[in-house]
């Protein structure tokens, strides 16, 4: 049986709650998009949700190796090596306050089967909308 | 099909089993916005190399080492940092290098001819394209490209702020010829004739881009 819009709105409302729990920098960025979402329910959350998912993959070290063999393919190096890898390097001011002088980008957290877990919670949603047409 | 309080449960679960609540610490964290900014950076410079050796047939290469560092804040060109030179590939001669998180000087500064550089004087772009061999802030006159890449959801103030990027590079003028065959593109109504740049990982992009097609800035939905 399909889910009402009450249903949808107060999913929608338990995933903002989490978010704001467990990754209060999402929510706050997020929030300026939630005035703009659509007015039906179950739009509003999946598109939600899909904004949820595609910001913590731009967050998750799994884009990394990607992101690496399309340089490769595309820059070489001087000695003809591949390039190894991607660093932030920090100013004299942010290496004192974070204790490092550079960040290698795959030491980002692996979120894959996290979102793993949100693509099958937005597949059945969108099954639900497929329920009632 | 599942119950709401089913989703709510997977829901839950799903941020229970991997992701960890933040907790107050001593130890100031490397922002995630900053870390997910520079990671889009670095796709978008993938993409541009991708487009470059591509589209215009420039062969580009990393000019020491094997790392990319991207700088966690923009500053002047520092020849300490590696680049891409930007290779004909016939003459194999460099005719121009990539940088990235980069300050130009504006042209506002340049009318005003006033030897003393003020915070207003220049701008950051994420990615760069210019004349090679340069120091410091490159002039205006020097950018072939500019490049910002937005990891956020678009919204008007960054429109406006890349209209302030444009107006700050060349002046509106007459299509002229750019230093490009195909991509971004072969004319500009700019003088300088330099391209400009939008990549968003936001498709609300889309909704802004009609003041580009006056002033000359390219749009791009690029999700990660």
């Amino acid at each position: 049986m399909a889910l009402t819009d009450d249903e949808y709105l107060d999913i929608l409302r338990h995933l903002q709650e989490r978010l704001r729990e467990f990754a209060p920098d999402v929510f706050e960025n997020l929030s300026e998009i939630t005035v703009d979402l659509p007015p039906n329910p179950q739009t509003r959350l999946i598109r939600y949700l899909g904004f949820v998912i595609r910001t913590f993959k731009t967050r998750s070290s799994d884009t990394y190796p990607y992101i690496l063999d399309l340089l490769n393919n595309n820059i070489k190096t001087k000695e003809g090596n591949s390039i190894e890898s991607i660093k932030i390097s920090f100013t004299p001011e942010e290496a004192q306050l974070y204790g490092i002088d550079e960040f290698d980008l795959v030491n980002l957290p692996d979120d894959s089967a996290f979102l793993d877990d949100l693509i099958t919670i937005l597949n059945s949603i969108q099954e639900d909308e497929s329920d009632k047409s | 099909m599942k119950t709401a309080n089913q989703i709510k449960s997977d829901i839950t679960n799903a941020f229970n089993r991997h992701i960890s609540v933040p907790t107050g610490s001593l130890f100031q964290p490397i922002p995630k916005t900053l870390t997910a900014g520079k990671l889009y950076e670095a796709y978008i410079l993938a993409i541009l190399a991708q487009e470059l050796t591509s589209k215009e047939g420039f062969d580009l290469v990393l000019s020491e080492g094997r790392e990319i560092r991207l700088r966690s804040s923009p500053g002047p060109i520092d020849r300490r940092f590696p680049f891409i030179e930007v290779l004909n590939p016939l003459t194999i001669a460099i005719i121009a290098e990539i940088w990235t998180d980069i300050e130009f000087l504006t042209l506002s500064y340049v009318i005003r001819n006033s030897p003393k550089i003020e915070k207003g004087d220049y701008h950051e772009l994420d990615i760069i394209m210019v004349d090679p061999e340069i120091n410091d802030r490159p002039h205006f006159t020097n950018l072939w490209l500019g490049v910002e890449c937005k990891n956020t959801p678009y919204k008007k103030s960054l429109l406006k702020e890349i209209l302030g990027v444009r107006r700050e590079m060349s002046l509106l003028a007459a299509p002229n010829a750019t230093r490009f065959q195909v991509f971004p593109r072969s004319e500009v109504p700019a003088n300088p004739p330099s391209c400009l740049i939008v990549y968003s990982s936001s498709s609300k992009v889309d909704g802004y881009t009609t003041p580009g097609e006056i002033f000359g800035i390219d749009f791009f939905y690029k999700p990660l």
